[in-house]
């Protein structure tokens, strides 16, 4: 089991602001489930440079910071500090910000469940609508459960959603009674994960390299 | 077999590099954190695996020319040419070794006649030494000190200078100290080796590796040392491909020539598919290695301050990945002080002394290690620093 930090590293993505997300799943937003904590943001800004933070630490040191959190998002605000060579308040202070504007996006634990749940990867074809293109109808099928990922795509589709269930029929009944019906969903395809091998730059099953000598010139 | 007369005289006194009798100690203890290695903790980047494994695939596992392929000749011509700053001809000035050691050995064998002198400075490599007994001629070193940050002092050097002196080895960023020499002392050194007609011989193996902000220089590229040095590299420190043992030489023309001569009959050529690695990573490598390189920039951040907080005296090396912090406050001797960081803590640090006798009251830590093995010996060695303290 391995920790590891999201975070937004495009700047084009455009956000949901808070308040749309509480009134349309009450009040409980952003607890997906028992392993992943989604972080509230207080204010609606964009994601671009992060000003603010960059004015807490240098910039070399922020995106310094953002690797030592992907790597290990355990890290304490202390460890953080020292392995930055910066105060834990200014480390705090820049982590917060970050948090706040939506850089970092959560803390996760990477679980490899390939021989536990099920997992597939839907491609769905929707009508864009005049206002909006396909934003309303990608945030109605992100709030699902099942959907642990949703992209907009380039190409021969249009979104491209990552579902887990517990079993075969758990993804059908979410094709079936609720993807598909959904109004806009012209289409979708279906492809059942078979094995992961690397995930969130981490690869599965990586084999051990060979030990270094304790010792050596 | 009557062993006394059939083995060469001059490998038997050999001295045996202290730095493997302190491996065999550590060898035998369990649980070790070790911050006694000499080689990064990255694995070579996937690229450049790739591009070794593509070799063996297509069924390059042959011999090639002596001088190594043109193509990776090429390639070390041009970065040497964007990184050091001086021009190499491919087809007579540049030839790949088996590492850096090779061609280190191939060099003093061909510049060197029984009772030439040779200096080098201290603490240093452990294999300098010994490979300029094997030619039967004499190594003499130059201590350096704090004082000088272990920086070759000119006037040392100078002072140093007889007759009989021919080449002069420098290593900068240096193994063990992590050292660099300032461009001013560099160049106080080249006028002194223009002046008294002594060859270089540059080992910048860790050249990438600088985290003062300051550009590297290499001696070669001051006025009038192009003619006079020979500049080794490799692959094995920036690029994180010491297993692959790839390095190479860069000179005048005569001494590649004589060099090659040897290399024909005693190694012929470095493994193809190293070689081939080695041209991926010279195309391609510069970003992991960047990355390599702010890693190990934040490591040696961090454990400078860890031992000075400790109250192991510990100056803020430029290069390599190695620190040099003292002991002496302590009233034990480096070995004391490393056997029994090993007995009490389980950490393993080298003895300074193992660089040379002027490295006494010095450990060697080398900070290639992950951040979580740091920490975790820093801990320890703040601990074993305290109970030292406390008797």
């Amino acid at each position: 089991m391995i920790f590891c930090l999201q975070f937004v590293d495009n700047v084009h993505i455009e956000k949901i602001s808070p308040k749309k997300r509480t009134q349309s799943t009450g009040g409980v937003p952003f607890l997906v489930n028992s392993f992943q904590t989604r972080l509230p943001r207080t204010s609606n800004k964009q994601i671009l440079p992060s000003t603010l933070a960059r004015a807490i630490l240098p910039r070399m040191t922020l995106e310094a910071l953002l690797k030592l959190l992907e790597e290990d998002a355990r890290l304490t605000d202390k460890q953080l500090a020292a392995r930055l060579g910066a105060d834990v308040e200014e480390v705090a202070a820049a982590r917060a910000e970050l948090e706040n504007q939506g850089r970092i996006v959560g803390y996760q634990t990477i679980v490899n469940d390939d021989s536990v749940g099920v997992a597939a990867f839907i491609e769905v074809r929707c009508t864009p609508e005049r206002e909006g293109g396909f934003n309303r109808l990608a945030e109605r099928i992100s709030r699902f459960d099942e959907v642990k990922s949703c992209y907009l795509m380039s190409g021969g589709y249009d979104l491209l959603v990552m579902v887990e269930a517990k079993d075969l029929m758990g993804v059908a009944r979410f094709v079936t009674d609720k993807l598909s019906s959904m109004e806009g969903v012209i289409s979708t395809a279906t492809h059942f994960r078979l094995k992961t091998y690397k995930l969130y730059g981490l690869m599965f099953d990586e084999p051990s390299c060979s030990e270094r000598l304790s010792v050596a010139p | 077999m009557d062993w006394n007369h059939t083995l060469s005289r001059q490998i038997t006194q050999l001295p045996r590099s202290g730095i493997r009798e302190f491996f065999d100690l550590v060898i035998g203890s369990k649980g070790i954190i070790s911050l006694g290695v000499g080689e990064p903790d990255f694995v070579t980047p996937w690229h450049v695996r790739e591009a070794a494994i593509y070799s063996l695939e297509k069924g390059h596992t042959t011999y090639t020319s002596n001088y190594g392929l043109e193509s990776l000749r090429r390639g070390i011509s041009q970065y040497v040419q964007d990184f050091f700053h001086v021009e190499y001809d491919p087809a007579c000035e540049i030839l790949p070794t088996v590492g850096v050691s090779q061609a280190i050995d191939l060099a003093l064998r061909c510049l060197l006649n029984p009772g030439d002198e040779v200096l080098y400075h201290e603490p240093g490599y452990v294999s300098y030494a010994p490979t300029v007994s094997m030619t039967y001629a004499h190594a003499t070193a130059v201590q350096t000190s704090i004082d000088d940050l272990f920086a070759l002092s000119p006037q040392k050097l100078e002072a140093a200078i007889t007759p009989k002196t021919k080449v002069l080895m420098l290593n900068f960023p240096t193994n063990p100290t992590g050292s660099i020499a300032p461009l001013e002392t560099l160049k106080k050194i080249a006028e002194i080796c223009c002046r008294h007609d002594i060859f270089v011989l540059t080992d910048e193996i860790y050249s990438e590796l600088r985290y003062d902000g300051e550009p590297h220089t290499s001696i070669a590229s001051l006025p009038g040392m192009k003619e006079r040095t020979l500049l080794l590299h490799g692959f094995s420190k920036a690029f994180a491909m010491t297993g692959m043992r790839l390095g190479y030489a860069c000179g005048p023309r005569e001494l590649i020539d004589l060099m090659v001569k040897i290399h024909s009959y005693t190694m012929i050529c470095p493994s193809i598919t190293s070689q081939e690695a080695g041209v991926e990573a010279l195309k391609n490598g510069r970003p992991a290695m960047e990355e390599m390189r702010d890693s190990y920039h934040r490591r040696r951040d961090y454990i400078v301050k860890r031992f000075n907080d400790m109250g192991l005296d510990c100056h803020l090396p430029g290069g390599a990945f190695y620190t040099f912090p003292s002991v002496k406050r302590f009233g034990l001797s480096s070995r004391e002080f490393a056997m029994r960081l090993l007995q009490e803590e389980k950490v393993a640090a080298v003895p300074g002394t193992a660089f040379g006798a002027c490295g006494e009251g010095y450990l060697r830590c080398c900070y290639a290690t992950s951040f979580d093995l740091l920490e975790q010996a820093c801990d320890k060695m703040a601990h074993f620093c305290d109970s030292l303290r406390s008797h």
